[in-house]
This record gives structure tokens, C-alpha cells and sequence, in this order.
């Protein structure tokens, strides 16, 4: 009877050329079940200490989470962890698609790269066995040539090909990875680390099911199937199967918390411009994540002012705001074109955004000019420019070179005021939710080890009414008192808590933010009752937390080693400590002095030294992870 | 009678006529918007955001009465993503 792991790790070491297979028990697997919390492991252990992120010495680790190809909706997603090369700091980005739980078919569960090839490769892995290809003639080359020519290559239609774009090729900061070319793992630049060790693809094709893995399988398939039946059900999970994420946008811009002209306003005065009816006129289908009914990925073509095809995903909620409402461009069509861009290129859309919309402050400021844009003329609304700076980023040239630091280097070079508004934590820019409007959120950019991401806890909106469908479905985690989504007080703590570690853990097993509950419709005893049949552990919702908790706790301490402390690195930019300028929200601001005191309260829950942000050696020990403190050699 | 277009956004289009988002919904007189709520068939613990032709008003507030040819819009709680 098996657990729901291959209990093996495919090494690959780039300098040697060589692949190799680790196995580990079932004992190891309880502690560090799969995904964030699996990979988190080896990076801490194999990276030494201060490693450049783009140096041979980084680790890549890419890893399937617990229950990934498992027929169980939405539980789709592996995890690309890795020091980072945009914030220094402890890296992460997961990404549904297919690859995840083909890696699992093809009898892994993580894949560990190491040092660098002397040249381009790309890593073929087929049924437990890998091996190290030539990749020169596919470097440069656009995605869909390069997965085209891989399947060609190993006579596999449907291998499936995880690669970088040109970004990651020429190490920009915050490349992305892609599967399927309709999957991302977008954020802090794990497409970077992977071309610096100068891999353009891995592709895996296996022929496990992930039934064979599984403790019980028919109680496993029961919950699965039972599970597709509701997606339509519910009407948190049949939206997200009707519209996707571009069915979030006026929602928010009604609530005041729509990102706009780099996070000064709250709403946009042409939202039709980007709003759901204008992304319906341009919407040609929708497309799905292996064995996950709820559809949710929206596919955009047209051709008009622009031509777009349906090859890669979106835009999604992210790039809509990003390029649309905090750009103040109110054309869904450029919109689109440019998530595109950034597609094919391998670059992620949040940073991307981000970046170019803090240069139309400065550029609004006058703190750049002339002789920096070398003519592309970014100003806020000036979709065309922000057209032409997408491939010069790339590249890495013009004034490409220059969006090319991310926001938080390129405002340490222009100085002055400029930093204040770089809506960046530890160098990650922020995700299009506006924290003013959602303090919660606020707490998750600060604190989160990754930086600004918007998935690291529960949204506050969830919590206002005690009858709402999402809270009710927040009830299996013991929470039954509403709070404001603007209250900073210990309840609004206790349940930031709770969601952080809920939602590390369905990075753990694999989860996607749009499966289980809050979010969605996934109860959490459903959740427990898959990682039952999967594995046979005897394991409930505290068990599920205490995994999420330990998997935080471990990117925590890589942070410690690499010097990060709660101060200065937990903390928000400055704009979001002063009043929202535009929309229902105007003059809503986050408290400084309320905001510390939530840290502290959060810190002390999680059993962290409130001055510094350091796990005490108790709670790791607690947590069966003291040796983290002997490693990085505190506590 | 009033005649009143309804606008369910995201989630809310859930519970409209065979879960369409936009309607018009026939009243046989003007009432109270958290009346005409409750014809809707929305929850109205899952409104978080309420606007009567295009100004956001409170959805507790009796005071607030729909009339002839106005437009209601309602807006759930909306989360990450």
C-alpha cells in the first residue's frame, strides 16, 4: 500500500552532467509531504549560505505537492523554489498545468538541479530514467518552437515541457517559468535561476497513475469524482468556472480596492475599458488544469488593433489590473497584447506591470526623462510605450535595461522620493490587491518570506459576515467571529494565522487557491479526507496546519541565514501608510504604529521573537525542525 | 409597478433566473431595496458592495427605495486571485 509519493527525487547536477535517484521513507514524507515544504528542505540543506541566485552554488528544487495527480479537482500545482534572484530572499512560485503530476506519473516527486551547464541543455525525463540533452539549437528560439521541437524529438505528442522564454534566458530578475506554455510559475524569478544554470526545458512523460500511489484509491476516486459534481454547485467555484479572474475586476473597483495609477487610487473611472464585458467581447474559450473541474483559465483571440492568439493564457485578473487600472490603460485588446508579450517572452506579468507603472510615476515626477526611456515615452496611459518597453526588457535593452532591475533596485538608483512609491516588498512587487482595503493582505506582503504575494492568507472581505457562503466555509478551521476588512485587531491576527498556515499547506499538498475553502468550494474536511485515502495517515485540519506552519517556518530560516529581519524587511512601502487618493475608499490608510503592533501580535502567535522575527528554537523544535537553528546557527 | 435592471456581478449571477447576471426584474410596486433583495433570491449576507444607479448605497438603510427604470447592482465579497 503506498502513501500518495513515489518517495524519490531525481538529481541533476549541470556541472557534471549526471542525474541520480534519492530515495526517503514514509517517515521523511509525514514531515515534509511535498511541495513548498519538500523543496524548502533541500534548499536549505544544499545551498550554502550567500549564494549568488544566478551562480552555479543556487538549487533549484521543483517540486509536486502531495496530492498532485491525484484525480481530485484543483490539486494540480508543484512548486519552483530557489534563492531569488529578484529579492536575495527565499523564492517561490507555483503553477498548475500538466507537468506537475506528469513529473509524478514519471515516478518523481521533486527534481533538484544543481551547478551550471557549460552549455544549453534541456533535461528529458521519461519512467524513472533522465538524461541531459543538447538545447543549442533551441536557445532563442519562441516557446511553442522549442515544446513543438522537444515532443518531435522524444516522438511524444504529449510530453510535457516546462521552459523559460527570452527573459529567462538572459537572466532578467523575474523570468517566469511556463508548462503547456499556459502555465506559470510567474513570480520571484525562478525562470532566471533555471537559465543560469543554462537549462532551456525539461520535459517528462510518465505512465503511473497516481491511484497506484494511493493508500486507498477507491476512497481517493470516490472523493474525486464526488468533488467535480460540486464545482457547478457552489457559487464561489462555478464563477471562477464562468468567468475566471477576469471576472474579479469591477468587483473590486466597486469596493474601492482596484489598483490604479501604481497603487495612489482606488478605482478606476474606465473600468468598462478593461471590466468583465470588454474582456467577454475578447474571451475565445476557456481551458483546464489536469483532472480539475473547475476550468477556470480564460483564453483570449482576436485580431483588430492588435493580433492576439489563443497559445498562451489570459489575461488574467492580475494582468488586467496591472496593465489596465494601475497603468491607467482602459483598453482590454492592449491589455491583452500585452500579457501576450510577456507570455512568449517568459516574463512574469505582476513584475512586469509593476515595474513599468512605478517608471510612470517617476517619469509623472520627473525624476526620469529623455535620457533614460531613449524614446519610449512611459507615461501613465500611454499603452503603446508600454507595448514597445515589454521586449527591450527581455533584452535588456534601452530602457529595457533599466525596467529590467525590478522596481526596488531601479528606485535605489534613482533615489530620492522614489522608493516610497516602488510598491515592492523584499524587492517582489506587489500583487494587484490593495491592502488598504484589506489589511489582512497588508499583513501577507510585509511578513510573507517570498515577498509582496497575495495567495499567502485570506483575504479579509471573507470574514465581514458571519452568513456569507465564504465564511462559512472558513468554519472548519474553528474561525466564528467576523472582523471588519479594515480591522487590525488580535481577532484579525488569530485568523491571519490560521489562513497562512492553511494556505502554505495547500502548497504542500498541492492545492490550488481555487479549490478548497475559504476561496472555493472544497470543504476542509474533504481536503483531510484526500490526504487520508492518499496516504493513510491518520491526519486532521491541526495536522494540516501544523504541516503549512512548518513549511513557513522552513523559508523563514533560509531568510534568517540570508540576514533578513523583521526589520527592515517586513515591512510595507510607504504609500500604503498614506491615504488612498480616489474611489469609495479615499483617505483610507494602513496605521503604522497599529500595523507594528498586528506583527508583533502575529509573531508572537507564531512563536517568532517579536524584535526580530527569528522562530524561537522552542517552536521549531515544536515543530520538528530544530535542526534549522543548529544550521543557520541561531537560537 | 416598477420595471428595474439588475446587474449580479461575480458570484452573484449564481442565484439569478437560470443564473444569468443581468435581468430585469418586474416589482408591482417601489420598496425597499432590501425588499426587492429578497425577491432577487441573493443572500444578502453575500452583498458587500450595493449600488443604486451607479451610486453605492447601504443595503440596510429602508430609507433607500427602488423605483421605476433604476438599475441595481450588486457586488460579492471579492478574494484574491
Amino acid at each position: 500500500m503506498g502513501f500518495g509519493s513515489n518517495g524519490t527525487i531525481l538529481r541533476i547536477d549541470l556541472t557534471r552532467g549526471t542525474t541520480s535517484v534519492e530515495t526517503f521513507d514514509e517517515a521523511f514524507y509525514r514531515r515534509y509531504p511535498g511541495g513548498k515544504a519538500l523543496a524548502a528542505y533541500h534548499l536549505l540543506r544544499e545551498m550554502p549560505a550567500g549564494a549568488d541566485p544566478l551562480g552555479p552554488d543556487n538549487v533549484l528544487v521543483l517540486a509536486a505537492g502531495l496530492l498532485t495527480g491525484a484525480p481530485v479537482s484543483t490539486a494540480t500545482r508543484f512548486n519552483a523554489i530557489a534563492r531569488s534572484p529578484l529579492t536575495g530572499a527565499f523564492g517561490e512560485s507555483e503553477a498548475g498545468g500538466y507537468w506537475g503530476p506528469e513529473l509524478r506519473m514519471a515516478g518523481f516527486d521533486a527534481i533538484i538541479l544543481t551547478g551550471r551547464a557549460s552549455a544549453p541543455v534541456w533535461i528529458w525525463v521519461k519512467d524513472g530514467a533522465a538524461e541531459i540533452r543538447d538545447a543549442s539549437s533551441l536557445w532563442g528560439q519562441d516557446p511553442p518552437a522549442v515544446q513543438a521541437t522537444i515532443r518531435e524529438q522524444v516522438g511524444e505528442k504529449n510530453a510535457r515541457v516546462l521552459q523559460i522564454g527570452r527573459a529567462g534566458e538572459n537572466l532578467v530578475p523575474y523570468a517566469m517559468l511556463m508548462n503547456d506554455l499556459r502555465h506559470y510559475n510567474g513570480r520571484t524569478g525562478m525562470g532566471a535561476v533555471m537559465g543560469s544554470k543554462n537549462v532551456r526545458a525539461i520535459a517528462v512523460k510518465g505512465s503511473r497513475r497516481y491511484l497506484e500511489l494511493a493508500y486507498d484509491p477507491d476512497a481517493l476516486q470516490a472523493i474525486g469524482k464526488r468533488l467535480s459534481q460540486q464545482v457547478t454547485e457552489h457559487p464561489q467555484s462555478w464563477d471562477l468556472r464562468t468567468k475566471g479572474t477576469p471576472g474579479l475586476t469591477d468587483g473590486l473597483n466597486a469596493a474601492g480596492i482596484l489598483p490604479t495609477r501604481n497603487f495612489r487610487q482606488g478605482s478606476f473611472e474606465s473600468v468598462d475599458g478593461i471590466g468583465w464585458s470588454a474582456f467577454e467581447a475578447i474571451r475565445s474559450g476557456t481551458r483546464t488544469c489536469y483532472a480539475c473541474a473547475v476550468r477556470c483559465k480564460p483564453e483570449t483571440a482576436f485580431e483588430g488593433r492588435y493580433r492576439v492568439t489563443d497559445t498562451y493564457d489570459g489575461p488574467e485578473y492580475e494582468a488586467i489590473a496591472g496593465f489596465g487600472s494601475n497603468s491607467a490603460i482602459f483598453d482590454i485588446e492592449l491589455v491583452a497584447k500585452a500579457n501576450e508579450m510577456c507570455n512568449e517572452l517568459g516574463l512574469d506579468v505582476i513584475s512586469t506591470a509593476g515595474t513599468i507603472a512605478f517608471v510612470m510615476e517617476c517619469v509623472e515626477h520627473g525624476l526620469m526623462g529623455d535620457a533614460e526611456l531613449e524614446g519610449t515615452d512611459l507615461r501613465f496611459g500611454n499603452g503603446e510605450a508600454l507595448l514597445a518597453a515589454i521586449p527591450l526588457i527581455a533584452e535588456r535593452t534601452g530602457v529595457g535595461a533599466l525596467l529590467a532591475l525590478g522596481s526596488r533596485r531601479l528606485a535605489e538608483q534613482i533615489g530620492g522620493e522614489s522608493l516610497g512609491w516602488a510598491m515592492q516588498v523584499k524587492g517582489l512587487e506587489l500583487a494587484m490587491h490593495e491592502p488598504r482595503g484589506k489589511v489582512g493582505v497588508a499583513l501577507g506582503y510585509a511578513t510573507n518570506e517570498a515577498g509582496a504575494d497575495h495567495l499567502v492568507g485570506f483575504h479579509d472581505p471573507i470574514f465581514v459576515n458571519p452568513d456569507s457562503v465564504a465564511f462559512k466555509g472558513a468554519m472548519g478551521f474553528g474561525i466564528t467571529e467576523p472582523t471588519g476588512a479594515l480591522d487590525l485587531g488580535e481577532k484579525k491576527v488569530r485568523i491571519w494565522y490560521t489562513g497562512e498556515r492553511w494556505n502554505s499547506a495547500e502548497k504542500v499538498l498541492g492545492f490550488c487557491f481555487f479549490g478548497p475553502v475559504p476561496r472555493s468550494f472544497i470543504q476542509a474536511e474533504d481536503v483531510v479526507g484526500a490526504v487520508r485515502a492518499a496516504t493513510g495517515w491518520d491526519a486532521g485540519v491541526d495536522d494540516l496546519l501544523e504541516i503549512g506552519e512548518r513549511a513557513v517556518n522552513l523559508a523563514r530560516m533560509f531568510n534568517v541565514r540570508e540576514g533578513l529581519r523583521r526589520n527592515p524587511d517586513d515591512r510595507l512601502p510607504t504609500r500604503l501608510h498614506t491615504p488612498l487618493e480616489g474611489g469609495p475608499l479615499t483617505g483610507t490608510t494602513i496605521d503604522r504604529e497599529a500595523f507594528e503592533d498586528a506583527i508583533s501580535g502575529l509573531y508572537a502567535l507564531k512563536g517568532w521573537d517579536v524584535e526580530t522575527g527569528i522562530p524561537t528554537r522552542e517552536r521549531l523544535d515544536a515543530l520538528g525542525i530544530g535542526w534549522t537553528a543548529d544550521l543557520v546557527g541561531v537560537g | 409597478m416598477a420595471r428595474v435592471k439588475v446587474h449580479l456581478w461575480g458570484e452573484l449571477a449564481y442565484y439569478g433566473p437560470e443564473r444569468k447576471g443581468r435581468f430585469e426584474l418586474r416589482l408591482d410596486r417601489e420598496m425597499p431595496l432590501l425588499d426587492a433583495l429578497a425577491l432577487i433570491g441573493v443572500p444578502a449576507a453575500d452583498v458587500a458592495v450595493c449600488g443604486l444607479n451607479g451610486e453605492v448605497v447601504r443595503l440596510d438603510d429602508r430609507a433607500v427605495v427602488v423605483t421605476d427604470a433604476d438599475r441595481i447592482d450588486l457586488f460579492p465579497p471579492t478574494s484574491g486571485g
